[in-house]
């Protein structure tokens, strides 16, 4: 066992347990990577997001699940990208798999008890790797945002995100 | 008695299947990694993430096998298989296969002692020590709202004589945000006074190129492409008391950065028999005035004694209109025999394909360069591994395909608008750009290569000597091609696919070299 591991665990007992006791209905979780381009990319529009629809209703997370994630990797990058947001590390990949995030970035909205209401990408700015849309017409996120602003919490829903694929590394032979 | 369990040993390894059982990343891996992917990805590069040891590696394999499945990584536009030029980056079908079959096996690290040597990145120059270095006057700051941004910087040469130019080398300031540089220069003072025009920033903002007329284009810069040299006798002539002007292209950024880039210069040891020219194909614009003529004299052609164009024909006139994917084909008449060095195929966003080939009197074909799926992104100039011969009487083509739909993502129009030429990202562009020299016999038997003298390594066995057993590595590894189980990139001297001729004369001059 790892050190950083056990820190990991106490930082996500830590979320189970004070989740239960703030009124936020829901939360964005946003599966992020350090070093993956599109993460870096998606800071701007995140901020914006968050700036926008973040409340005591809606919180958002920004969870790192890359094998070297370390809470000194996190913090610097929520560091030069500014984020308004609490960071969790997640190496060991319990919110990856329990919210079933297979790319970075990627977005679960799930409601206190996991149950999500949407999961994938935050809007169409990329149809492809390099593929960058000069003229984005799908704001995902930010349409599911609205809808849990005026409580009326949308069916589930989930889109393709577009971005560095998280390598399960449970079962490796190293 | 080295030399020879040092060959003996090759050759088994050479012979050897691939892999029986998965491969491991010490054995197999790491050096496909190391020598295709570590010059971009390592600490400052432009690569995000640093690809420099096995746990690196490994925390990304998944989005590894898929960037070498699809081919995304590593970066490099051109058709391999339509035409070859230098520092071509491709993986062969053995080593994608190898990735994956890794990846899948669970990306096994294997015995640490089998893992390949990291390649040596040069930390400064890789040509050595150049007769001008030329620096931006200030660091220039970004934006840093994830949108791309084009800016010429305006640097004045004070040459007080006209130069010979032998190579010139860019180097970023800031090698993560750089995505490419054109580099030209201007006599005339017009791009001076642009910078003017704009005193509340470092240059001035242009997208389609310089904005000013140049009378020459030198060698530009794309991420982990090394500097062309010009060989014997060729090369460009960087006029008295013009100004250098560099078109940086910043990659999108969402928070603000800085680079402060500067370019080395080497003049020719010896002097240039043929200067290097161009020639330029654009279309028509909509009042059926020859764009070419006008580039013909911003490129300088006129000093090269006329061009060798004859004439430019298009099948039509350059207006893509909205909801369209339209086709051109241009063609350029060439009147006397020449050799080419390089081709810049260029167009903006709505560009999808690009195809140019030459037609000799015969109907003789050459294919020149191929992108299936054109990218500005990684626009580049691309030299030939050899020069190309074009006969008097040729006719080169270009087949260009644009998408003005919405299916086409970047459209900078949403819904579509009819485009036609100009220099904004929101216009468009049809333009190739050719470097050229007079003929001579014997042009297509040289082959052009990078780097100065030891850039290429015919140590082969890493000994620190060339010696025999280098040559006979070289010699087992002969007649090789790039999709054979048992190529090894480093025999292929000019990076062409095959380990032939032309790389054994290259071997041979570096041997005899000393
Ligand atoms: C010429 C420089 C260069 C080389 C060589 C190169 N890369 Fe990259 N790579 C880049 C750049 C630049 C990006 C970022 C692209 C972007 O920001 O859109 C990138 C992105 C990536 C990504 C992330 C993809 C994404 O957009 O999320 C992966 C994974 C990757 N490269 C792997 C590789 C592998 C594996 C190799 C070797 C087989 C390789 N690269 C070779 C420059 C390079």
């Amino acid at each position: 066992m790892n050190w950083r591991y056990n820190i990991t665990a106490i930082t996500i007992a830590f979320f189970l347990f004070s989740g239960s006791g703030l009124c936020a209905s829901y939360k964005i979780y946003i599966f992020m990577g350090e070093t993956c381009p599109v993460s870096r990319h998606y800071t701007l529009t995140l901020k914006e997001l968050h700036a926008q629809y973040a409340s005591e209703k809606l919180e958002f997370i920004g969870v790192f699940p890359n094998r070297l994630s370390t809470p000194a990797t996190i913090a610097a990058f929520k560091e030069k990208y500014a984020l308004p947001f609490t960071c969790i590390g997640d190496s060991t990949h319990t919110w990856v798999n329990r919210l079933g995030a297979t790319i970075t970035p990627e977005v679960v909205v799930a409601d206190t008890s996991h149950t999500a209401i949407y999961r994938g990408r935050i809007d169409n700015t990329f149809a492809d790797l390099g593929k960058r849309r000069r003229v984005i017409t799908e704001n995902d996120l930010a349409d599911v945002l609205n809808a849990l602003k005026d409580e009326k919490p949308p069916a589930f829903r989930q889109t393709r995100a577009i971005g560095c694929i998280i390598t399960s590394w449970q079962n490796t032979k190293d | 008695m080295r030399p020879l369990t040092l060959s003996i040993l090759a050759l088994l390894l050479a012979v050897a299947s691939p892999h029986a059982k998965s491969p491991t990343f010490s054995e197999h891996v790491s050096s496909i990694i190391y020598n295709n992917c570590t010059s971009c990805h390592r600490d400052g590069e432009i690569g995000p993430m640093p690809l420099t040891n096995y746990s690196e590696i490994a925390a990304y394999a998944d989005m590894i096998k898929h960037v070498t499945e699809t081919q995304y990584m590593p970066p490099w536009k051109p058709d391999y298989n339509y035409s070859q030029h230098i520092g071509a980056r491709t993986l062969t079908k053995t080593e994608i296969n190898t990735i994956s079959n890794w990846v899948n096996a669970g990306f096994p690290q294997g015995d640490i002692a089998l893992e390949a040597p990291m390649p040596k990145f040069p930390t400064g120059s890789v040509l050595g020590t150049p007769d001008l270095v030329l620096t931006m006057a200030e660091p220039f700051t970004i934006r840093g709202n994830n949108e791309d941004q084009y800016q010429v910087f305006v640097i004045p040469t004070h040459l007080t004589e006209d130069r010979e130019i032998e190579a010139v080398e860019f180097r970023p300031g800031n090698r993560r945000i750089v995505h490419h540089a054109l580099i030209g220069a201007d006599i005339t003072g017009t791009a001076r006074q642009k910078d003017l025009e704009t005193p509340e920033e470092y240059g001035y903002e242009s997208f389609g190129a310089f904005g000013a007329p140049t009378t020459v284009v030198l060698p530009g810069y794309t991420p982990g492409a090394k500097p062309s040299i010009y060989p014997k006798g060729v090369g460009h002539i960087l006029p008295k008391n013009s100004d250098l002007l560099i078109q940086v292209h910043y990659a999108p950024w969402p928070i603000a950065e800085s680079d402060q880039s500067s370019i080395n210069i080497f003049f020719k040891k010896e002097p240039i028999e043929r200067e290097v020219g161009f020639i330029s194909m654009a279309p028509l614009t909509t009042d059926g005035e020859t764009l070419s003529r006008l580039l013909r004299v911003l490129l300088g052609e006129e000093r090269h004694g006329g061009t060798p164009v004859e004439k430019i024909k298009i099948n039509d006139i350059f207006i893509i209109p909205k909801d369209w994917v339209k086709t051109f084909h241009t063609t350029l008449f060439i009147d006397r025999d020449i050799s080419l060095l390089s081709i810049y195929p260029h167009m903006h966003l709505l560009g999808k394909y690009w195809e140019v080939y030459a037609t000799d009197p015969q109907g003789n074909r050459t294919n020149l360069i191929r992108i299936e799926d054109w990218d500005f992104n990684w626009q580049g100039n691309y030299t030939f591994t050899k020069y190309q011969k074009i006969t008097a009487g040729s006719q080169i083509h270009a087949i260009t395909t644009y998408d003005n739909t919405t299916n086409n993502p970047l459209n900078p129009n949403y819904p579509p608008r009819q485009l036609t030429w100009g220099e904004k990202t929101t216009d468009e562009m049809l333009l190739l750009v050719m470097e050229y020299i007079p003929y001579r016999p014997g042009d297509e038997n040289i082959a052009l290569t990078v780097g100065r003298g030891g850039e290429i390594s015919i140590d082969f066995n890493g000994n620190g000597q060339k010696d025999f057993a280098d040559f006979l590595l070289f010699v087992q590894n002969f007649g090789l091609n790039r999709d054979d189980a048992s190529y090894q990139r480093h025999f292929d001297l000019n990076g062409d696919g095959h380990i032939n001729f032309t790389d054994f004369i290259i071997f041979a001059n570096q041997f005899s070299a000393g």
